[in-house]
């Protein structure tokens, strides 16, 4: 325990330095956005896409003149994946760097710390990954806080259509054992429950967040009588829980609905022949689908910006940027509460179609692409695909 | 559900194959407490290194190769023998017999070094390594089924059990190990040269972790920090199965791969918890390990 909280100690003291240099070159007629993504850590692989993906926004809007004939200025600070030093690092933003907005976060954890800054600092904040039903439910929601990003509930339920659709009859879960699992797990329950009453949960297992040996779980689902198994084991862990669950001939004996960005092109990329096929995925952006003028225009953004294919976690960045500039443009002011009346109730014309904050809640109605994982039909394409790409709406689903 | 004579055999077998991955460490932690007296806060790392040093060669350069798994751990091993060999001859030769706490401080610095090296390397992304071909999927045992791989990680440690003890009981370089075990100074004026017999006690022990490393890493994921869990386990193991205790430490990992094993489908919120309780209990009645020796003081 000690050794990693003294590495992470060393860590995040050079990230401070760091970060402290890369601001010193900042002018004060710019509009500043403060960017709190982490760059290492844990969730590194995130962050650093989102961010990528909101530097191509940015790029864009300064070529086009910028918002309200200001140039954008956007200010990073690496967040770790660590609430803690989230909440120092957009502290300082607010404070020293005097930023207009703040935009990031990739952990759940992390959401909640930036939005408590957001609250008592009156400034802005959109988050643009985190799903976490609890940032906006009545106890965390207070007028600054905005969600980009699908929620937990668009998710889990999303999935429980589809559970519906293949005719389960009995389902097992395999959640991670922290807040994003539990409630995922809650709200697929409830959900398949409505669309399916006579249906039976078999069983649940709830792997520890960093477990990184499933087989104990696996062998308990596989002793289980159950057609189809609901999972909450996200992209980054994966691999790992794929590659144990194959040897045990998981995937051959159920059909299997998985939550946590599995579509996601540049996993499934990594992945390769080690992807198991048939199952279902999800993503928030597909690079081949649909094939709209907008969804065009991201894409040739992107390739100017990396240089190469996108991936689903680059959108998050790219819309809830998309939001925040409008919102601006809209209110014709930085000022945090025009801004904060400017985004309720917002619709912008994004990637995936028209999404608009709700005033309600000030959560945008953003649904899910779905597929069953599948070998690439695409020319010149050989990593694994989603296949028969479908978006469901978030609108019935989300709360 | 344990009832289920399928469901009980396989997760029997789910806690040898996750002690026997810890017993590989736990061997070469053992030998180098019981020798050297110098406990390795860095073994864990070493490991974490061996697997990286794993995934590099089996996913990076020899991808695709048949037989690229065998020839990684291979790597791992002799990338770690060096490494070790260095360290030792370089550095930690100058902490024997001081105090404990200086040679603590010494690995534990090793710790964050090869965290950030590992780092700066590889990145913070989460690899694996895929099974190799000859090893995929499951066997069938007649009463279950089984991955083929995990079959053979069990064979592993049971191999380097064997080995082990082999070494340090029947030939002379295990005689002077623990020649130099039990009286450093006498050996010494034998004409022995001590400072060699340790060397070789520090990089087999950082062998086995590298090799071990590269062939768990097919079977689990690697990320910076992973050492972390490992190392309490590990210690756990040597503490329980008695410093220095190369039985000890196998049967102090099975027990914590069967405890786990059984705690995860028995008692979920608590499996944990029930390790650190086995050793509190184990300690009560035997303070000097399950196979350990009382020392005389």
């Amino acid at each position: 325990m000690t050794i990693r909280s003294r590495t992470l100690l060393c860590a995040s003291a050079l990230a401070i330095i760091s970060s402290g240099i890369n601001t010193a070159h900042a002018q004060d007629d710019n509009i500043k956005i403060g960017v709190l993504l982490p760059t290492t850590g844990g969730c590194a692989t995130a962050g650093t896409r989102a961010l990528e993906g909101h530097s191509a926004y940015v790029s864009a809007l300064n070529t086009d003149g910028g918002l309200l004939g200001r140039q954008v200025e956007t200010v990073h600070r690496d967040s770790q994946c660590n609430p803690s030093v989230a909440t120092a690092a957009a502290r300082d933003l607010v404070t020293k760097d005097g930023v207009d907005v703040l935009i990031g976060g990739v952990s759940s954890s992390e959401a909640l710390a930036i939005s408590e800054v957001a609250k008592q600092e009156g400034v802005v904040y959109m988050a643009g990954i985190p799903k976490t039903v609890q940032l906006t439910n009545e106890d965390n929601l207070h007028p600054y806080v905005f969600r980009a990003a699908d929620n937990t509930n668009t998710e889990a339920k999303s999935a429980a259509i589809i559970a519906d659709r293949l005719g389960w009859d009995s389902v097992c879960t395999i959640l991670l054992d922290y807040s994003y699992g539990h409630d995922l797990g809650e709200a697929f329950v409830e959900h398949f429950a409505a669309l399916r009453p006579d249906a039976a949960i078999t069983n649940q297992v709830w792997p520890a967040a960093n477990t990184d040996d499933y087989s104990p779980f696996i062998s308990q689902l596989l002793a289980s009588d159950c057609e189809g198994v609901f999972s909450g084991v996200w992209a980054g862990v994966f691999p790992n829980f794929a590659k144990q669950a194959s040897a045990f001939g998981f995937f051959d004996r159920f059909e299997f609905i998985s939550a946590g960005a599995l579509g996601s092109a540049k996993f499934l990329e990594t992945m390769g022949d080690e992807m198991p096929r048939g199952i279902w995925g999800n993503a928030l952006e597909v690079w081949y689908y649909p094939n709209t003028d907008g969804h065009k225009a991201y894409l040739d953004a992107i390739a100017a910006e990396i240089d190469e294919r996108p991936d689903a976690f680059h959108s998050t960045g790219w819309v809830a940027m998309q939001f925040i500039a409008d919102a601006i443009k809209n209110a014709g002011s930085t000022d945090p509460d025009a801004i904060s009346a400017a985004l309720k109730g917002l619709t912008i014309d994004s990637i995936s179609g028209p999404l608009t904050i709700r005033e309600s809640d000030q959560q945008a109605n953003r649904g899910i692409f779905w597929g069953q994982i599948a070998d690439s039909d695409i020319d010149g394409y050989d990593a694994p695909i989603m296949s028969n790409v479908e978006y469901i709406p978030a609108d019935e689903i989300m709360d | 559900m344990l009832t289920n004579p399928m469901f009980l055999s396989m997760t029997i077998l789910n806690g040898i194959s996750i002690g026997m991955v810890i017993f590989v460490i736990a061997a070469g932690l053992t030998l180098i407490l019981g020798v050297l007296r110098v406990l390795n806060f860095a073994h864990g790392a070493f490991f974490m290194l061996g697997g990286y040093v794993g995934w590099q060669v089996a996913e990076v350069w020899l991808d695709g190769v048949p037989g690229a798994l065998w020839i990684a751990a291979i790597a791992a091993g002799l990338v770690l023998a060096v490494l070790a060999l260095i360290i030792e001859r370089t550095m930690l030769k100058h902490l024997y017999g001081r105090e404990e706490y200086y040679q603590l401080l010494f690995t534990f610095a090793l710790v964050l070094l090869i965290n950030d090296a590992v780092k700066v390397i590889w990145g913070t992304d989460i690899l694996t390594i895929a099974h190799p071909d000859s090893l995929r999927g499951a066997m069938d045992l007649g009463i279950t089924f089984y991955p083929k791989y995990r079959l053979f990680l069990c064979a592993v440690g049971i191999v380097v059990a064997v080995l082990l003890w082999l070494l340090v009981s029947k030939t002379r370089w295990g005689r002077l190990t623990r020649a130099a075990r039990m009286d450093r100074e006498m050996l010494s004026a034998l004409g022995v040269r001590v400072s060699l017999v340790y060397a070789s006690v520090f990089v087999l022990g950082a062998m086995l972790a590298g090799i071990g490393g590269a062939l768990a890493a097919a079977d689990r994921s690697l990320y910076p920090g992973m050492d972390a869990d490992i190392i309490v386990r590990t210690f756990i193991v040597v503490i329980i199965g008695g410093l220095g205790s190369l039985w000890g430490a196998f049967l102090g990992a099975l027990i914590l791969g069967l405890i786990t094993a059984f705690g995860t489908v028995l008692v979920p919120e608590f499996e944990l918890v029930l390790i650190y309780l086995m050793m509190i209990a184990i300690l009560m009645f035997r303070p000097w390990g399950l196979l350990g020796r009382e020392e005389a003081r």
